[in-house]
């Protein structure tokens, strides 16, 4: 969808109007001389050049996404189509015309299905430096073609290639016809002049070059000299243009299809299709950064589809998007789709009017224009730019102009595409390492891979791509961080895309070669899709949910709660001595008799000044919980000035705050917006005025049996875990006190029974998962 | 009135259920077995053998029951809290339990809950429990409602 509005008749003709009809004048006066040419660089008369900026012009400006998009005759695609038809023996120009139609009409089904499977994205993976280079190359394969025309000599059709069309013009350079070569470059000399000075700008050169070289031409009677000195025109190339628009015409392999010949041009039509759409599609894009128009490729690609299957039946050639024409058009005031249609009815005007006049354009002044205008199509500033973009666009650029120059056209533009593909490849299938290093501020200092100082605790932090092509090496050169010392790794894996099953697999791999060497393994930054997908491969359970840390919209807050849970382990590890896998959130490890609040506590917590308005706790706690997938809540806890633990805020106090002041009678009466409103009058309540603030405290080594009898004597959901100056250094929730208590139970069962048998202790006392 | 946020829309249909014919050494071990699991609602609703809810459990409350009034001093509490194993759940109910039917609306959830203040409140439906409506879940209820874009901006302190 794009986000054209669409304004009524009225307002149509009020306001655009006379806009889109002056700037689709503009666009015609310019468009019609290059419409002639751009038919001869297909190797067909002009008319044919004119038809498609006429019929294909129309149909895709209405069908298609962009609003100024002019769609019509063009140098690279004519190039093309030439190229297809060189070499397949073909003796007329009907015949050569009817393969063109048939081309065009097999490109069009191929884009109209590329829209409708809604495969517009795949432009995008095309990089900019196939069509600066396959546009600068056909340039100069189109100017060392016309060379022949400005010179007047005859090169036959066997050349087809630059260095041989080349190579052929200079062998004949001697048979220079010097009237043709006089017109051919008087009418170069006045296309450009108009390019050269900023106030010429709309000055429409290529009209006037043809038009003057032509009246002079004619005037001295050049069209009519001995062959060998004749300036050759239109009409002796297509004897009597006919100034109708009665065109309508089904192509004769349409009529009497040929199958052998639709296989043999299949690739032909596929390179066509390609190349308008890629011409299409990165014109139109330009157009839209001014415009702030939001393009549709799908409907972009289906415009340029039934375009190219109208025109078929049209006497069209296969066109695109014009990028001079479309610039004219936006840059005339061009404001809706109409202008395009405007230029085209003003291009079927001139051809009723001028036919006969047209006959006698000279071929030497189009081949002229046309040599000016492939002189532009090496955009020195564009390949320069392209150039200094890095390696891959230089490989794009120089793989695309150099194929285009020495291959046929359409494995030009496939070897363009492919080259494309390749370096997207080689750019994005590969994850980047770094590793984090904590600072005593808390943040981070990222360094190189392999670069920071040994330490128990590794981070590292992976970005960029990890699907199949990419995860082959990657936990081999994870491996090679690890030293003797290495307890816990973090892999942060925010910034990774792409994972796929082979990067899951490599996952695994990895966390087992850490079990394998007693190395725990952290995981911080997963996001959703990230998520989904290691629940899917059971790497989740394998992990274990409580290492693993989701995704905030606070840099690096899962990464400082996963080095929190670290730094934890890495305790719990010294203490155990190298037992693999320590659990320290719940009980289940050593002396039950001996279990403490230190070995029961969660080191991960939120806190919170205890001088926020309950609207910023009601912020803080939502956005907390949306990156957590549990049900079971987490306590925030709030401190002092002094950084000492001041009280616990749980949901529930902040509920009933919010509830304050409400009359019960009235709940169900109350519309959804009532209720928001009512919760939203107490928003601004400090939250010192409603945290429970009685809350006992206990230092790490208290016993599990003073923490039971707090968490029951003082109805506490949480018992806060602090050092000597009330700091909180974590705190034990319910489920943890009742593991600690199964875990003590099992351990003084085990050893009432003298330890011989655990299942038959666990039997007598705890829950028997001690 | 269908809009509204109802009991039923923020159940948790995947409890726990332990009869009050079992001993609460089976609640615990119950218990631990939902811990092992940080998605699952870590309550067990109790049931009588008709199937008809009796009360609930959480961790929170199951210490209550297990360590009593504090009669004892810290050695002998585990020693206590041992024999309380044995007991059958029935035997020890917690009173009060907040009771919320699927289709009462959100303030009457949050009304209900905070008389006890348990991570999870017991949605009844004909004296059958079919769901926990968990404190997490009510919250952001009402956090969505009230909360608009201007009130986002808070930073952890941490």
């Amino acid at each position: 969808m794009t986000n054209e509005s669409r304004p009524t008749l009225a307002q149509y003709l009020r306001g655009s109007l006379r806009a889109d009809f002056v700037a689709g004048l503009t666009v015609a006066v310019m468009g019609v001389p290059q419409a002639m040419a751009y038919a001869m660089i297909a190797g067909l008369p002009p008319v044919y050049g004119i038809y498609t900026a006429i019929v294909t012009c129309t149909v895709a400006a209405l069908l298609g996404s962009s609003r100024h998009l002019v769609t019509g005759p063009t140098n690279g695609l004519c190039i093309v189509l030439s190229s297809l038809t060189m070499n397949m023996g073909i003796t007329s120009v009907d015949q050569a015309l009817e393969i063109i139609l048939l081309l065009s009409l097999m490109s069009g089904c191929i884009q109209l299905a590329f829209g409708l499977l809604r495969l517009g994205s795949i432009v995008r993976y095309v990089a900019n430096s196939v069509v600066i280079g396959f546009t600068a190359g056909a340039g100069i394969l189109i100017a060392a073609k016309q060379l022949r025309g400005v010179l007047g000599i005859d090169i036959g059709t066997d050349a087809r290639r630059t260095y041989e069309v080349l190579i052929a013009t200079f062998e004949r350079i001697g048979e220079t016809n010097p009237y043709a070569l006089a017109v051919g470059v008087l009418t170069a000399v006045l296309v450009v002049l108009p390019k050269m000075h900023k106030r010429l700008a709309r000055v429409p050169g290529a009209l006037i070059g043809v038009a003057t070289a032509g009246a002079l031409s004619y005037w001295l009677g050049w069209h009519s000299l001995d062959p060998g000195l004749k300036v050759e025109i239109v009409k002796d190339i297509e004897p009597g243009i006919v100034g109708s628009l009665d065109i309508f015409h089904v192509p004769e392999y349409v009529k009497n299809p040929n199958f052998g010949l639709t296989q043999d041009l299949f690739a032909g039509a596929f390179a066509v299709s390609i190349l308008s759409l890629i011409e299409a599609t990165s014109i139109s894009r330009i157009v839209a950064r001014s415009s702030r128009q939001k393009l549709d490729f799908n409907r972009e690609f289906i415009g340029q589809g039934v375009s190219k299957i109208v025109g078929s039946f049209f006497l069209c050639f296969a066109g695109s998007g014009s990028f001079t024409r479309t610039a004219v058009n936006y840059q005339s005031g061009g404001r809706t789709r109409m202008a395009a249609v405007f230029s085209a009815a003003w291009t079927a005007l001139a051809l009723l009017l001028l036919a006969p006049v047209a006959e006698f354009i000279p071929q030497p002044a189009l081949a002229g224009m046309i040599i000016v205008i492939a002189y532009s199509m090496v955009d020195k500033q564009r390949i320069k730019l392209s150039w200094q973009s890095g390696r891959n666009s230089q490989i794009v650029l120089a793989g695309t102009m150099g194929a285009t120059l020495i291959l046929p056209l359409e494995w030009a533009i496939y070897i363009g595409v492919m080259l494309s593909f390749v370096v997207i490849l080689r750019a994005t299938g590969r994850t980047d390492l770094t590793q984090l290093v904590p600072r005593p501020d808390g943040d981070f200092d990222e360094v190189p891979f392999n670069r920071a100082a040994p330490s128990p605790i590794l981070t590292v932090n992976m970005s960029g791509d990890i699907y199949f092509a990419a995860a082959e090496d990657l936990d081999s050169e994870l491996v090679r961080l690890l030293t003797p010392q290495t307890r816990v790794v973090v892999l942060r894996m925010k910034r990774l895309r792409a994972a796929g099953s082979t990067a899951m697999a490599m996952l695994e791999h990895f966390w087992q070669l850490l079990g394998e060497r007693r190395i725990y393994l952290i995981v911080c930054g997963i996001e959703r899709d990230l998520e989904t997908l290691m629940g899917s491969t059971g790497l989740l359970r394998k992990i274990g949910e409580e290492n693993i840390f989701y995704a905030d919209n606070k840099l690096f807050q899962s990464t400082r709660l996963a080095m929190a849970r670290a730094q934890a382990v890495q305790r719990s590890y010294q203490q155990a001595h190298a037992q693999f896998a320590p659990q320290v959130d719940a009980a289940g490890e050593g002396d039950g008799s001996e279990v403490r609040g230190g070995e029961l506590m969660t080191t991960r917590f939120p806190l919170f000044g205890s001088e926020h308005q309950t609207r910023e706790a009601v912020w803080l706690l939502s956005e907390a919980q949306k990156f957590k997938h549990t049900v079971n809540p987490e306590p925030l806890f709030l401190q002092d000035r002094n950084g000492a633990l001041y009280g616990e805020l749980s949901r529930w106090h902040v509920l009933q705050a919010l509830l304050e002041g409400s009359d019960p009678n009235q709940d169900d009466a109350m519309s959804d917006e009532e209720v928001a409103e009512m919760l939203r009058r107490n928003f601004t309540r400090r939250i010192n005025h409603i945290a429970r603030t009685d809350i006992v405290h206990h230092l790490p080594d208290s016993e599990i049996a003073t923490l039971l009898r707090t968490s029951a004597l003082n109805d506490q959901a949480v018992v806060p875990i602090c050092d000597e100056a009330r700091r909180l250094k974590g705190y034990c929730i319910s489920n943890a006190l009742l593991a600690g208590l199964d875990q003590s139970l099992t351990a003084m069962a085990e050893e009432a029974s003298g330890g011989d048998d655990p299942a038959q202790a666990a039997q007598h006392g705890g829950s028997s998962d001690g | 009135m269908g809009e509204h946020i109802l009991a039923r829309d923020l159940m948790r249909t995947d409890f726990e259920t332990i009869t009050t014919d079992q001993t609460l050494g089976d609640a615990m071990a119950a218990l631990r077995a939902t811990q092992r699991e940080d998605r699952r609602p870590s309550a067990l609703m109790v049931v009588g053998e008709d199937g008809i809810f009796q009360g609930m459990l959480t961790a929170r409350l199951l210490i209550r029951v297990l360590v009593g009034k504090g009669e004892v001093d810290d050695s002998a509490l585990l020693h206590v809290a041992q024999e309380r194993l044995q007991e059958r759940v029935g035997d020890c109910l917690v009173d009060g339990i907040p009771v919320v039917a699927p289709s009462d609306r959100l303030l009457t959830l949050i009304r209900r809950g905070a008389a006890q203040r348990l991570d999870f409140v017991a949605v009844v439906d004909e004296g059958r429990p079919v769901g926990f409506a968990p404190i997490t879940a009510i919250f952001q209820a009402v956090a969505q409602m009230a909360l608009t874009p201007d009130d986002e901006g808070v930073r952890f302190d941490r």
